[in-house]
């Protein structure tokens, strides 16, 4: 055990988590410190301050990366590799675009906008040690404080029953996966000794015989964890309700952050304890990838709320994405497996987001829009935003030339490469059933006249950030070069 | 550079267009893009080298190298004539539409390249993305300004073919895991040797021939097409029959048939089969409309039915014929979509019932439109008989008793052409307040006449096409000829 004592080093290996920590000690002293008048403006500077500062700092340290290397610190706890940048990345970016829709969803809605800032900056903060976690004590915490700062947030509307439901059904199963992921890892360091995924993983590469029962069992109970967060079926019950109760923005923030936190902590269980053992882990994947990939697409079918459908779209997208995960397995698909989800996780930030985006800002009568039909005559409306809500849809649908096909084009094809032929049938076919759930937004933006009602005034925030997210989601269909670069860096910085 | 041109600058228009306010500015642009795409596929058409089998113009750079997908044009005489087609129609389908708003011009551009560039591309990956590219447009053309029952339509289109094409995107994945490449001409020699690719070569042809046999459509997958043709407004009725139907069977010509020839060869008799059928089945369905315009989309798949029979009849001649039925059908059955749209616009009538003796009312237009009947249904001179005379030719050679089945479909197309043309042209005038419709415009007879030209043109010379298309095809029907060495090839 190193002595206690923390370095310069230390410190910029969590630099932007720190910076964020910081923005919401301030937003939240916002509240207390400035009139009431300024309040607002006080948490927003706050806010943006500490995010831009994250970014910046996360960028140039991708931009140098083959130079700067990866920097361990904390006795080995964090590691700030590429794979932790591309993704803190992808997070940054998202509370970034989050925080700029929050600023009108939050409007007349009774909620301090310090707190809420605060929430959001805690939780986007969990994230980013999250991903680069590499021990699973800071692990297990950074995930329970994105965890804790994400149920408040989705029941930050405290006067609607249904965030109020949310956030309730969230803390319940998020409590229970919770204490799922915690045995796994009692179980896992009974069996190795170790905390350390490295330490874990040379642990059951050495032991005799394989690995033992209890170990096996940590592992299980660990990736059950794990796919909760996630969304795998069958472990998605909580999804359709929570993101259908929460605010919008809350929603957008949790489909996109939260998937590429835990995303990226299932990458480096899987790819650095769980190397050794592939065929421990092989089945149980494979088996969440068919029943996610097919469950997901069939229950979308269903929805006529848009929120609903989006979030049975979202644990569809999961499933694509353990596609990728079970082509790990296969040592001679590992590096293009892990290339294509990582790029699928950033790629997927964007698209979502902006759907997200897009629902909050085609509401009516001061409420988020939800039915399909308050989604009809859109186009004509809002053309540029339908248009770009129709390039989100097109890309979620997995159609080309966007992010959305590229990504899943890189995943099928590194399952392919493994062999595994019946989920990339079944990936293919649940996107050609997705086309027809996605369209049906379309077709009431396009194909159907507007009602009556009044149509909330758009907001240039909004708009703003769907036209962002919009062209995000072409330039990495069409030019991807250097973010599949920065997928590959991590990929390296998985398995190298 | 010329077809990066040609593919990319209706896109580059339709862009810039995105922002400009003046409806009739945009219509007037959006016309002059496509006129001089038009003329380049021209001068590229003139300055082609029919002796050269291979790809010319071609173009290799880069794209996704993390993937080695690179971004690849090229063509060779099938491609060019397909090129020259599209780009031929697409000015006549914007002149037609001369009353749409901003966004159906955009429509129409981007749908263009999406075309150009599956016809062009020679890298799989970038083909698969304009294959899929195209779809968006038809889509909204279909749907926001279609008939009555668009949206229907629209959706049973894009998820039919959608639901073929992601096959083809898992068996495209399983070429390039086994050949490591993207590139088509490199797949095409690479993968009828492959050990691998020809154990499960039956399901990767099946996989790519479902999505081709979708959009050629065969029977029995082309429920979509007459939904799609009778609700999409003109433009895109002519479009989707003059172009998009021709990249099915572009699809057999360029990747199913060289890719997999063992598997291509086990499946000819069922795809010639379902020729048959779908000639037949096309016709007779054909005869049963009261719908001028599902008449029509009808009497397409009857036709198609005609090209497959062509290039799967394994002879050069019916590999030939087939192409310059492509071509051939595009302008017939696209001028015929042109006339029905002209009639409806003028008499917002589109049943075979709701006229008679307009030929009185309308002469120039009853001209036209006997000129292009007797197009369709073969007659000599003119440019539908060369075609079918090659298919029927080639087929008899290989498969009589098809070929004979098939046959039937030309005295049937005679007969359900001829019958609608005198139910419609001839007898008493009904409808009286429908004298006042007015014969055809100069506008309208601006875009019609140069297609009769052509019909004539292709009726006396079909050479023109034939010889550029000759080496290209010659290189397909090799791979479908029966051989009886090819097992002894495996050991090599």
């Amino acid at each position: 055990m190193p002595p206690l004592s923390v370095t310069s080093d230390d410190l910029l290996s969590i630099l932007p988590a720190l910076l964020l920590t910081a923005g919401a000690l301030g937003a939240v002293g916002a509240e207390v410190f400035f009139r009431r008048e300024a309040r607002r403006a006080a948490a927003e500077l706050i806010l943006y301050a500490s995010v831009l500062g994250a970014l910046v700092f996360t960028l140039s340290r991708l931009y140098q990366y083959p130079a700067w290397g990866r920097l361990p610190g904390f006795g080995g706890s964090v590691r700030l590799d590429a794979l932790a940048l591309f993704l803190s990345l992808g997070i940054l970016a998202a509370t970034g675009l989050t925080a700029v829709l929050s600023a009108d969803a939050l409007r007349g809605r009774g909620i301090p906008p310090g707190e809420f800032h605060a929430l959001l900056l805690l939780g986007a903060a969990g994230m980013l040690v999250l991903v680069q976690s590499v021990d699973l004590i800071t692990f297990f915490v950074s995930l329970e404080i994105l965890s804790l700062a994400v149920y408040v947030l989705s029941g930050a509307l405290r006067g609607d029953p249904r965030s109020n439901e949310a956030a309730a059904k969230y803390l319940l199963m998020g409590a229970f996966a919770t204490g799922f992921l915690l045995y796994g890892i009692a179980l896992l360091y009974g069996a190795t000794g170790s905390l350390s995924l490295y330490g874990i993983g040379s642990a059951l590469d050495s032991a005799e015989g394989g690995p033992s029962p209890t170990a096996l069992l940590g592992f299980a109970l660990l990736a059950v964890g794990l796919a909760f967060k996630v969304g795998a079926v069958p472990f998605h019950q909580w999804i359709p309700d929570v993101y259908e109760g929460a605010p919008t923005v809350v929603t957008a923030f949790m489909s996109v952050a939260v998937k590429a936190a835990a995303f990226g902590a299932l990458l480096r269980v899987l790819l650095t304890a769980g190397l050794p053992h592939v065929e421990a882990w092989r089945d149980a994947v494979w088996g969440l990838a068919l029943a996610t990939t097919v469950a997901a697409n069939l229950l979308a079918l269903w929805q006529r709320s848009v929120k609903r459908m989006l979030a049975y779209s979202s644990v569809a997208h999961t499933g694509y994405l353990l596609v990728g995960v079970a082509a790990l397995a296969a040592p001679a698909a590992r590096e293009d497996a892990a290339t294509g989800a990582v790029f699928y996780l950033f790629s997927y930030t964007f698209m979502t987001l902006g759907a997200f985006a897009f629902a909050s800002l085609a509401g009516r009568d001061g409420r988020d829009a939800e039915d399909l039909d308050d989604y009809a005559g859109l186009a004509r409306r809002r053309p540029w935003s339908a248009f770009a809500m129709t390039v989100f849809l097109v890309s979620l649908a997995g159609l080309p030339p966007t992010a959305g096909f590229l990504g899943k084009f890189l995943v099928f094809k590194a399952a392919v490469a493994a062999e595994e032929y019946a989920l990339v049938i079944a990936g293919v076919l649940g996107s050609a059933v997705s086309v027809y759930y996605y369209l049906r937004v379309v077709v009431a933006m396009y194909m159907k006249p507007a009602p009556e009602g009044s149509p909330e005034g758009a907001s240039p925030n909004v708009t703003m950030v769907v036209l962002a997210c919009a062209l995000f989601t072409l330039v990495l269909g069409v030019l991807p070069g250097t973010f599949l670069h920065y997928s590959k860096l991590s990929s390296w910085a998985l398995l190298r | 550079m010329i077809l990066t041109l040609i593919t990319f600058l209706p896109a580059a228009a339709g862009l810039v267009l995105a922002g400009v306010k003046s409806e009739s500015k945009v219509r007037a642009a959006a016309l002059a893009a496509s006129l001089v795409v038009f003329g380049l596929a021209g001068y590229a058409w003139f300055a082609f080298d029919p002796e050269n089998p291979g790809m010319q113009w071609e173009e290799d750079y880069p794209w996704i190298e993390a993937a080695r997908i690179r971004y690849a044009l090229g063509v060779d005489g099938i491609a060019l004539a397909m090129v020259v087609l599209t780009a031929f129609l697409m000015p006549i389908a914007i002149r037609c539409s001369w009353s749409q708003p901003r966004g159906f011009m955009i429509a129409l551009l981007f749908l263009e390249t999406g075309m150009l560039g599956a016809f062009c591309a020679t890298d799989l990956f970038l083909f698969y993305v304009f294959w899929e590219a195209m779809l968006l447009p038809m889509y909204l053309l279909i749907g926001v300004w279609g008939g009555p029952r668009r949206v229907h339509a629209a959706v049973k289109f894009i998820v039919y073919t959608i639901a073929g094409s992601v096959l083809m995107l898992a068996a495209i994945l399983y070429c390039y895991a086994k050949a490591d490449t993207f590139d088509v001409v490199r797949l095409q020699e690479v993968l009828p040797g492959l050990a691998d690719v020809r154990a499960v070569g039956h399901w990767l042809f099946l996989a790519f021939g479902l999505s081709f046999a979708i959009k050629v459509p065969m029977f029995p997958f082309h429920t979509w097409l007459p939904d799609a043709h009778t609700e999409a407004p003109t433009a895109g009725s002519v479009i989707l029959a003059g172009v998009l139907l021709k990249l099915g069977t572009y699809g057999f010509l360029r990747f199913a048939v060289p890719f997999f020839p063992d598997a291509a060869r086990l499946f000819t008799p069922l795809v010639l089969g379902l020729s048959a059928v779908g000639v037949v089945y096309g016709a007779a369905m054909a005869m049963a409309q009261s719908d001028i315009k599902k008449l029509v989309a009808y009497s397409s798949v009857s036709h198609l039915g005609f090209v497959m029979l062509g290039i799967f009849s394994g002879t050069i001649e019916g590999a030939q014929g087939g192409v310059l039925q492509m071509v051939n059908h595009g302008l017939s059955t696209g001028a015929l979509f042109l006339l029905v749209g002209i009639l409806y616009e003028k008499t917002h009538r589109r049943g075979v019932d709701d006229f008679g003796g307009m030929a009185r009312v309308m002469p120039a237009f009853a001209t036209i439109f006997m000129i292009v009947t007797l197009s369709s249904i073969g007659l000599p001179g003119l440019n539908g008989f060369v075609g079918e005379f090659l298919v029927l030719f080639g087929a008899f050679k290989t498969h009589p008793w098809l070929a004979a089945v098939s046959a039937t479909g030309v005295v049937l197309g005679a007969v359900y052409m001829l019958k609608l043309y005198r139910d419609v042209f001839f007898g008493p005038v009904t409808m009286p307040e429908r004298e006042k419709a007015g014969d055809l415009g100069r506008a309208e007879l601006g875009y019609l006449l140069p297609v009769v030209v052509l019909l004539f043109v292709l009726g006396v010379f079909p050479n023109a096409v034939l010889r550029k298309t000759e080496p290209s095809v010659r290189k397909v029907v090799e791979k479908l000829e029966p051989r009886p060495n090819a097992a002894a090839q495996r050991h090599e």
